[in-house]
């Protein structure tokens, strides 16, 4: 039983709380994913499915980005106190970047001819990586009010999120471009 | 004491309505009696487990109800009798389960010699088609849908060609023989539902879908569409006619195949061309309309015999006196068809709902439909 | 549990100051579930309206000219979802989750109280961003609440241009409410129960609703999912449930897509989602049998593990929706079998509440009323349910009115009985006054006998194969006329119940300001929520010293002594039964000593 709740002090101060809170909210997140990519798997199977291309080089950067930003956030939260402000500015800026690039790498996508409408693929592609990036821009949203805190307990919240985020988007990344209803049914034949 | 009495007529009054009520199964015409003996046996398994708990309720409420100076038990529970609820409970659900599934089985294994009718569903009316001789039903893609083909059929399949297309909103089946009813749509889902056949299944686009029966009673069944399709989906209405081999196969030969309605549309074509031309030009723009409002859904609404439907029947429409939801009147000339074609909210007849949608029309169209809804006098 | 070791960080010393923060602006959960209980009954109501509309057109077909064919579907649609998602699930979880949790768990407040108050707010934009599509071109949506495409996007049905949009959009809004709220109440649970009070002895409101949760927050994203994809295949032209189609004539541009993957998705959340509604309304039911009959729920542990058992096959159950649908016939046979387990722990709920009775004290006041009319009306909802899980049995009866009687009795009768008796229950603590007594019996008689001869005779109508959603029957043979009377009847029936809610409502408005005062606990309840040092509870709920729990909430049916229940959060060496064992044997044992309250 948490002393700050014995003392009458608000439960939601403490940090243990915070944590299960956040591993709730990941479990939410980890679910809509999951059931993103069934809907994925589930409608690989009709006829008109064209497996994506090669992805462009602005997927593979921002990759990087997000490896960056997780990383300065892991930098951020190692400070015993929040006293440097540059790993946290530099782990939301870099999430920006990532973000800008994702949509540059839509840009090319579409002018690849691989719209949004044009096959299944394709709308999957834009619509998974679109709430990813959703998912991301929530985060700096959350990050910059608790950053004006200086809330260390928060800052490593953050980095456990950024981490979250990191391998979702490895995931779903190589779901959408590896994937292939061949590599599926294999997958599958496997267990028989 | 008002609660035990109130929950002891309810046991009473819901068991008296049962038994007399006039509402119940519709008279089995196919081979799932057993699917009636499964629903039996669930309504005898929960009727009784109803009365006995509602009845020890009541007891319950009066044997402990409050009296001063005497307490509740102090027990918490009881293992054993739980366990032993337990164990009742999962017989009941199995000896529910068993024949329920077994019959299930059967439902999903349609006999290999039984005739295939497939029912094609349009928002908001019914098509029907047969294999001809060859025994093969012609390949079919959305894709060739039109006026003309509003089946589909792939024009390549030569096993098409002999296809019997069920002209009219009724469908025939031979008495006692059992019949695959193979399911496909072309817009949303539909469901093909004849309550005293007791199966049916969904029509889903892009899918085709099946259940199978052996209708076992002669006579005419009306067909309802039982998956919510829209605003028409009320009065999809169709019938299935089940009738001894002889005359069955009478009707089936009396009924149009691809090829003969291609024919026709040919000779029709070059009897305009040769002489006579106007009203050759006019009847062939009549049967042009005629194709049109099957395969627009006109007639989902609008009858051509004159019987009521969800818009004004087009017998006799033609140059008649409509009165308008305002109280106006209107000569139903050319113009007005027009506009009641394009923008049909533009004005409404007395007496019908604002529901019907608008269609984007070519001018040729509307001037066929105009003509078809000219010759039906 | 946690150990907070933080220092120089503050809770709430002092209280809101000011109206708007006290009473709107509000981050006491007390104050959020009253926001959360008033909006979900009043869009409740409108929800009640479109019934009663859809009502007469049924019962007097054609004579309200104003009830045309595209209204008759806009009423019907928004009356589902109005009544599923923003009144049973907001209330049960936003309404009482938030109410009572904190209180039931001796903790000062929800673990999150900005995003608790948050979740109103935006909880609040959906409704009215639902409302808002009454307003839009071509009104709401006409799809039915489960919203099937390809017919929720195409022409045909009422409400594609402007009202399906509108809807996706609030139903999304409303997922974002119900996470944030979500993850308040899970880990309040979790993490703020005070001393003493383990996981095995918080009341069975609780275990419901926590559990009711947990589906809430794993559930909801196959909505969203399904919403955003379906958004997609109407705004932008994909094709993930739209296959090739000819709508109306036009052939369209969509190719592949699979109308069966929307059920797939629609239902893996909408099964989760009865369940969502039905725990908490469980829960519920076995605290207020308990209280009124004084007596200890029967199986405690059990009433648990069934509330967990039967949240985890909520979720492998959901195709039992399905059986027509034209998905691979093979599936019918496992969804049957899952479907026909999950009814052994929910018939043991049954039997464990009839079995509190057994050697009760039972005080038929008006919570107890509710709870045996919920008991009964439960049981046929439930029993009902066993015809339709049954593959076979479903076919014929799938998509009649044995299936809209079936759920108006398992979602709409019962759960709304155990929401009427938890109001009743808990109004003495929530405003301090008791409400009027007679007004409350006659909602009970009114709602109870009126949902009984509404629902009963509908079941025959489906037996019939009287399908669902039809705006009218003329022209079907195979239809008695006594088919119609018996419509005609029910919606007058139906009208009279409706009418009677306002009875509810004003005994409630009423009793607030004018009721006699209650004091802290008139129905000598033993949980923890009825002991907090105010009644209504203030800010803070405990005052300086949080109560630490010695028992469970179900210590009824002492023998001895002056009265004949334990709280939880009296000690043993307070409790006179230990003194009584410590007298010599025969001395006044198994006697009540004095006239037991």
């Amino acid at each position: 039983m948490s002393a700050l709740a014995m003392s009458g002090q608000m439960v939601g101060a403490d940090p243990q709380v915070r944590r299960t809170g956040l591993w709730v909210f990941l479990a939410v997140v980890t679910m809509l994913f999951l059931l993103f990519s069934i809907a994925f798997v589930m409608r690989m199977a009709a006829d008109d499915w064209r497996v994506l291309p090669a992805p462009p080089w602005q997927l593979w950067a921002s990759t990087a980005l997000l490896a960056a930003s997780s990383l300065a956030w892991a930098a951020a939260a190692r400070q015993a106190t929040p006293h440097s402000a540059l790993p946290v500015y530099a782990a939301m800026l870099l999430s920006l970047a990532f973000i800008g690039m994702q949509l540059w790498g839509w840009q090319a996508m579409a002018a690849m001819h691989y719209g949004l409408a044009a096959n299944p693929a394709n709308s999957f592609f834009y619509m998974i990586t679109g709430l990813h990036g959703l998912h991301v821009l929530g985060g700096l949203v959350v990050a910059a009010l608790v950053w004006r805190k200086r809330d260390g307990v928060a800052i490593s919240l953050c980095a456990r999120y950024w981490h979250y985020l990191l391998g979702l988007w490895l995931a779903m990344y190589s779901l959408l471009f590896l994937m292939t209803p061949e590599r599926f049914d294999a997958i599958c034949s496997s267990f028989k | 004491m008002g609660l035990a009495l109130a929950l002891v007529l309810i046991v009473v009054a819901t068991t008296a309505f049962h038994l007399a009520s006039p509402w119940w199964l519709t008279p089995l015409a196919s081979n799932w009696a057993q699917m009636d003996d499964a629903l039996t046996l669930t309504l005898i398994i929960t009727g009784v487990t109803f009365i006995v708990i509602n009845l020890f309720v009541a007891y319950m409420l009066v044997r402990f109800r409050h009296r001063d100076g005497v307490r509740a038990a102090a027990e918490h529970g009881d293992k054993r009798l739980e366990w032993w609820l337990v164990a009742a409970t999962t017989a009941g659900v199995a000896a529910l389960l068993a024949p329920g599934l077994s019959v299930y089985a059967k439902l999903i294994s349609p006999p290999p010699e039984a005739l295939v009718i497939e029912v094609l569903g349009q928002q908001w009316q019914w098509h029907f088609r047969l294999a001809g001789q060859d025994g093969k039903l012609g390949k079919t893609d959305v894709a060739h849908i039109s006026a003309g083909n509003p089946f589909g059929i792939s024009p390549d399949d030569p096993n098409g060609r002999d296809d019997t297309l069920v002209e009219g909103q009724e469908i025939h089946m031979p008495l006692n023989k059992p019949v695959k009813v193979v399911l496909r749509s072309q817009d949303v889902l539909h469901d093909f539902y004849v309550p005293q056949f007791r199966t049916r299944m969904n029509m889903v686009p892009g899918m085709v879908t099946s259940f199978w029966l052996t209708p076992t009673v002669a006579g005419r069944f009306e067909v309802l569409c039982a998956q919510l399709c829209g605003v028409g989906h009320y009065n999809m209405r169709s019938a299935v006619v089940v009738e001894d081999e002889a005359a069955f196969q009478r009707w089936l030969a009396a009924q149009p195949t691809l090829a003969s309605l291609a024919a026709a549309q040919a000779g029709a074509g070059g009897a305009a061309a040769s002489g006579g031309a106007g009203a050759a030009v006019l009847a062939d723009a009549g049967a042009q309309g005629k194709l049109l409002a099957q395969s627009r859904g006109c007639v989902a609404c609008h009858s051509v015999d004159g019987s009521a439907g969800v818009g004004p029947s087009w017998k006799g429409l033609y140059g008649r006196q409509e009165t308008m939801s305002d109280g106006s009147t209107v000569r139903a000339d050319e113009a007005y068809l027009r506009e009641s074609i394009n923008q049909p909210q533009a004005r409404i007849v007395k007496g019908f709902a604002p529901v019907m949608p608008a269609q984007a029309m070519s001018t040729s169209e509307v001037d066929a439909l105009i003509a078809y809804i000219r010759s039906v006098h | 549990m946690a150990y907070g070791g933080a220092h120089g960080e503050h809770g709430h010393e002092h209280g809101p100051q000011s109206f708007w923060t006290k009473y709107v602006w509000s981050q006491d959960h007390k104050v959020i579930a009253v926001q959360y209980a008033v909006t979900a009954i009043l869009v409740g109501l409108v929800a009640l309206v479109l019934s009663d509309l859809m009502r007469l057109q049924l019962g007097f077909p054609g004579k309200f000219e104003f009830i045309d064919a595209n209204r008759y579907y806009q009423f019907m649609t928004m009356h589902g979802m109005i009544m599923v998602i923003y009144l049973l699930t907001a209330l049960f979880l936003g309404g009482f989750g938030n109410y009572l949790i904190p209180l039931m768990l001796g903790a000062r407040d929800m673990v999150f109280p900005f995003l608790n108050m948050l979740s109103y707010w935006v909880y609040l934009l959906a409704v009215l961003i639902l409302m808002a599509s009454f307003f839009v071109p071509g009104g709401p949506t006409g799809a039915g609440w489960t919203l099937y495409p390809p017919q929720a996007i195409l022409p045909g049905t009422p409400g594609v241009e402007w009202g399906i949009v509108v809807m996706l959009i609030s139903l999304v809004v409303f997922i974002v409410a119900a996470t944030m709220g979500g993850l308040n109440y899970v880990t309040t649970v979790l993490q703020a129960r005070t001393r003493g009070m383990t996981l095995m002895r918080m009341p069975l409101t609780v275990w419901g609703i926590f559990v009711a949760t947990i589906l809430a927050l794993l559930a909801f994203p196959a909505l969203f999912v399904s919403g955003v994809m379906m958004m997609l295949d109407k705004t932008l032209g994909t094709s993930f449930f739209m296959p090739a189609v000819v709508s109306m004539g036009q052939h369209l541009g969509h190719a592949g897509g699979s109308p069966l993957l929307f059920q797939h998705l629609f239902w893996f959340f909408g099964h989760p989602e009865v369940y969502i509604v039905a725990l908490p309304a469980f829960g519920i039911i076995s605290d207020l049998i308990s209280v009124h009959a004084r007596k200890c729920i029967f199986g405690y542990r059990m009433m648990v593990w069934a509330i967990v058992i039967i949240g985890g096959l909520s979720f492998v159950v959901w195709a039992h929706h399905m059986y027509v649908s034209g998905m691979h016939p093979y599936f019918g046979f496992f969804f049957a079998t899952t479907t026909l387990i999950i009814a052994v722990p929910t018939a043991l709920k049954v039997y464990n509440w009839t079995l509190t009775l057994w050697r009760g004290d039972i005080h038929l006041t008006v919570p107890m009323l509710f709870a045996i009319g919920f008991i009964s009306t439960f049981l046929i909802g439930g029993l009902t349910g066993l015809f339709l899980g049954n593959v076979s049995v479903d076919i014929p009866l799938s998509n009649t009115y044995f299936v809209v009687a079936h759920f108006h009795m398992v979602m709409g009768v019962s759960p709304v009985l155990a929401v009427f008796g938890g109001i009743y229950h808990w109004y003495p603590k929530i405003t301090g006054r008791m409400f009027h007594e007679g007004m409350a019996r006659f909602h009970f008689w009114g709602s109870f006998l009126g949902a009984y001869l509404i629902f009963f005779p509908m079941h025959y109508l489906g037996v019939l194969g009287m399908p669902r959603r039809y705006y009218a029957y003329e022209g079907y043979n195979f239809i008695p006329a006594s088919a119609q009377a018996l419509n005609e009847y029910i919606s007058v029936v139906a009208i009279i119940v409706g009418v009677i809610q306002l009875v509810f409502l004003l005994n409630m408005a009423w009793s607030a300001f004018r009721g006699p005062l209650a004091g802290p606990n008139p129905w000598r309840a033993a949980s923890l929520e009825w002991f907090t040092p105010q009644t209504p509870p203030v800010h803070g709920n405990w005052g300086a010293e949080l109560p630490v729990v010695y028992r469970g909430a179900y210590d009824y049916g002492k023998q001895d002594g002056e009265s004949d229940y334990v709280p939880q959060n009296v000690g043993p060496e307070q409790d006179d039964r230990a003194a009584e064992h410590r007298r010599p044997a025969g001395a006044g044992a198994g006697h009540p000593a004095g006239v037991p309250k």
